[in-house]
């Protein structure tokens, strides 16, 4: 053979060699789970966010997803445990429903559990594009919900959408099941832990329940979100929080009867409201701030009795000041309607309403908005997962599902699902390190198994 | 001088008179050093850039060759780099006093162990949401996200900057939003015995 032959022949088993190493370094494989859903994973540069959020070892990258007859671009953050493992990778569908993930937050579930964690921004969040982004409508402000000036701006995003060829339609929970299976095609593992954080674990449950067998196991976090009711979780709430600072001597000097201060509260709501920045504090915005303070782990039931001293007094302090920033800053519809409301960098309207609208379009205050949408309420599929090792963990003061909601819905989701009740704990109760440890062990051991419940569990409120 | 090296001899002397040893020209004065003797049996000329790259395939591939083929061959993914970090790896110790959450006072214990694994004990009796925190070295600077699902809720990890002196391990914070954490780690650590 001539020299020039053999260099050629080399060369080019060298490039092949290389091109399918490289594509199984980047854990894509082209066999036939990629091709049934078509899907592709092209790495890519982390964005700057993620660089500063990310601390361990990680990589981005894009899924090509089908969208109805075009593709989308789903962003997603590979996030390396600390050692090597060949355990099930996780699935983590997000923070909560119309936000980008909070990859910060997120990231330490590889360290925790020592599996591969592939943070996915949901379509229409983050990342992903299309986005689902309404920035008109989110720029009006808290004030404008009800208003139809927020009905028209959701309209014209709508119509801009459909401009661009995007159909916010297809970005329901349930379509975006078969995103999540296109990513778990194409980072290319057989089977998966799918991890739900809030109100983006019902997209899980989708999964779980079209392809049980590419599911090891499913963790849900503070998933239910129930939309009315919310007059007898309100008295249960505030019983149950003024019975824990009873039993707590601090708490008790300090705010003495908490139902006390409740009425005081609701009593100047409707005489004298407290002002915050030009909005009243009236009852209906004393509702909402009940549940956007008691929610969240960085706050929770702990400072409920701060926030009804400050408003029973009709004097502003740290929790009002907080509460009229948030209004300041959040998108319509958040504040106290959404169980995570941040700011609106945060917060995508046109993803939040293609996620509730399904449930609650015909429920206030997405009545209006959720016609202007096109998206209106879907039945839902009566067909329990079956067969998928469960764990659900819920605050027992949620203030958007009480545990007896929760495990009404947990039994229609899914078979045979391990509920766990946080004592004492709001909304996302894995923002909490003894649930985390309950979740971490559960996932260690035999997936058949309950869940162990370290005494952590039944701890109560923690005043400060 | 043998015949060879006399031939050597000949056409050393034929390529310097040439200007361009272009491939023709040198072809060309082969033939005319070597005109009125029978050219010795040589091989034929190789083109030297075949050779170069047939002996870079080759070393490539014995080079590359047996990662490629464990990359393709089994399903484990490649050995993780070793986290950079040096002489802060450890174990170091600290007593807080005067936090803004009394809590916090008391001995804290921080290791920075392989895999960029940032292990922290609190004191007795407090739960910060002190697991899976990690870091990250970058010459004389380290980033941590140690509290991201407790005091430093939403808050971005943290950079400070390193150093090891006779007296223990100083932090420095560089940047960080995070007012708990600062309280922390800026300072001076005490290596723990092993």
């Amino acid at each position: 053979m001539r020299p020039c032959a053999v260099a050629v022949v080399l060369v080019v088993a060298l490039a092949g060699l290389g091109a399918l190493a490289a594509v199984r370094l980047v854990g894509q494989r082209s066999d036939d789970r990629a091709d049934r859903s078509g899907s592709t994973w092209t790495p890519q540069t982390c964005p700057a966010d993620v660089e500063v959020e990310v601390v361990p070892e990680h990589t981005c990258g894009w899924v090509s997803a089908p969208l109805g007859d075009s593709t989308q671009q789903v962003f997603v953050v590979v996030v390396e445990p600390p050692a090597p493992s060949d355990r099930s990778p996780i699935l983590e569908t997000g923070t909560d429903l119309g936000m980008a993930p909070d990859y910060a937050g997120l990231a330490p579930i590889a360290q925790r559990t020592g599996r591969r964690t592939v943070i996915v921004d949901l379509p229409g969040t983050g990342h992903s594009v299309p986005s689902l982004d309404c920035s008109d409508a989110e720029s009006l402000g808290d004030a404008a919900a009800g208003s139809s000036a927020l009905v028209e701006a959701i309209g014209t995003c709508r119509d801009r959408l459909a401009a661009e060829g995007v159909d916010p339609g297809l970005m329901t929970p349930q379509h975006s099941a078969a995103v999540l299976l296109a990513v778990m095609d194409a980072v290319g593992s057989e089977r998966w832990v799918l991890m739900g954080h809030g109100t983006t674990g019902a997209t899980a449950v989708e999964v779980a329940r079209e392809h049980p067998d590419r599911v090891e196991a499913l963790v849900l976090d503070s998933a239910v979100h129930v939309h009315d009711g919310w007059r007898a979780r309100r008295s249960a709430l505030l019983r149950r929080v003024a019975s824990a600072c009873a039993a707590d001597v601090r708490c008790a000097r300090r705010h003495g009867d908490v139902l006390a201060r409740w009425r005081e509260a609701r009593r100047r709501a409707a005489t004298r409201p407290v002002d915050l920045e030009g909005v009243p504090l009236d009852r209906e915005l004393l509702d909402r701030a009940v549940r956007w303070l008691v929610a969240p782990v960085s706050s929770g039931p702990a400072q409920l009795p701060d926030l009804l001293g400050e408003a029973a007094a009709g004097r502003r302090g740290p929790v009002l000041d907080r509460f009229a920033t948030a209004l300041r800053l959040a998108p319509p519809l958040c504040v106290g309607v959404l169980p995570k409301c941040v700011t609106r960098e945060q917060v995508v309207l046109g993803a939040v309403l293609s996620g509730v609208c399904p449930t609650a379009a015909g429920r206030e205050p997405y009545v209006a908005v959720c016609a202007r949408w096109g998206i209106g309420e879907q039945a839902a599929d009566d067909d329990a997962v079956v067969g998928v090792p469960t764990l659900v963990l819920h605050g027992e003061l949620d203030p958007y599902a009480t545990a007896a909601e929760a495990s009404a819905q947990v039994r229609r989701w899914v078979s045979g699902a391990h509920l766990v009740v946080a004592r004492g704990r709001g909304h996302n109760v894995l923002g909490d390190q003894c649930a985390r440890s309950v979740r971490n062990d559960w996932l260690a051991g035999p997936l058949d198994r309950a869940p162990l419940l370290p005494t952590c569990v039944d701890e109560d409120v923690d005043f400060p | 001088m043998n015949e060879d090296a006399l031939l050597d001899a000949r056409v050393r002397r034929g390529l310097q008179a040439l200007p361009m040893p272009d491939e023709q020209l040198t072809a060309a004065a082969l033939e005319e050093v070597t005109r009125g003797r029978p050219a010795p049996r040589r091989p034929a000329p190789r083109r030297p850039w075949h050779l170069a790259l047939a002996a870079a395939v080759v070393v490539a591939l014995l080079v590359l060759g047996p990662q490629l083929l464990r990359a393709l061959l089994t399903d484990e993914e490649p050995e993780p780099a070793p986290s950079p970090g040096g002489e802060l790896r450890g174990t170091w110790t600290r007593t807080l006093d005067g936090a803004g959450d009394p809590a916090w006072d008391g001995p804290w214990t921080i290791g920075f162990a392989d895999g960029g694994v940032l292990t922290l004990s609190p004191p007795r009796a407090l739960v910060a949401g002190t697991d899976g925190a990690a870091y990250a070295t970058s010459g004389a600077q380290v980033r941590v996200d140690a509290f991201v699902n407790g005091a430093c809720n939403e808050l971005p990890p943290g950079t400070y900057a390193w150093s090891r002196s006779a007296d223990g391990l100083r932090l420095t914070a560089v940047d960080d939003a995070c007012a708990p954490r600062v309280e922390l780690l800026a300072g001076t650590w005490t290596e723990q015995s092993p």
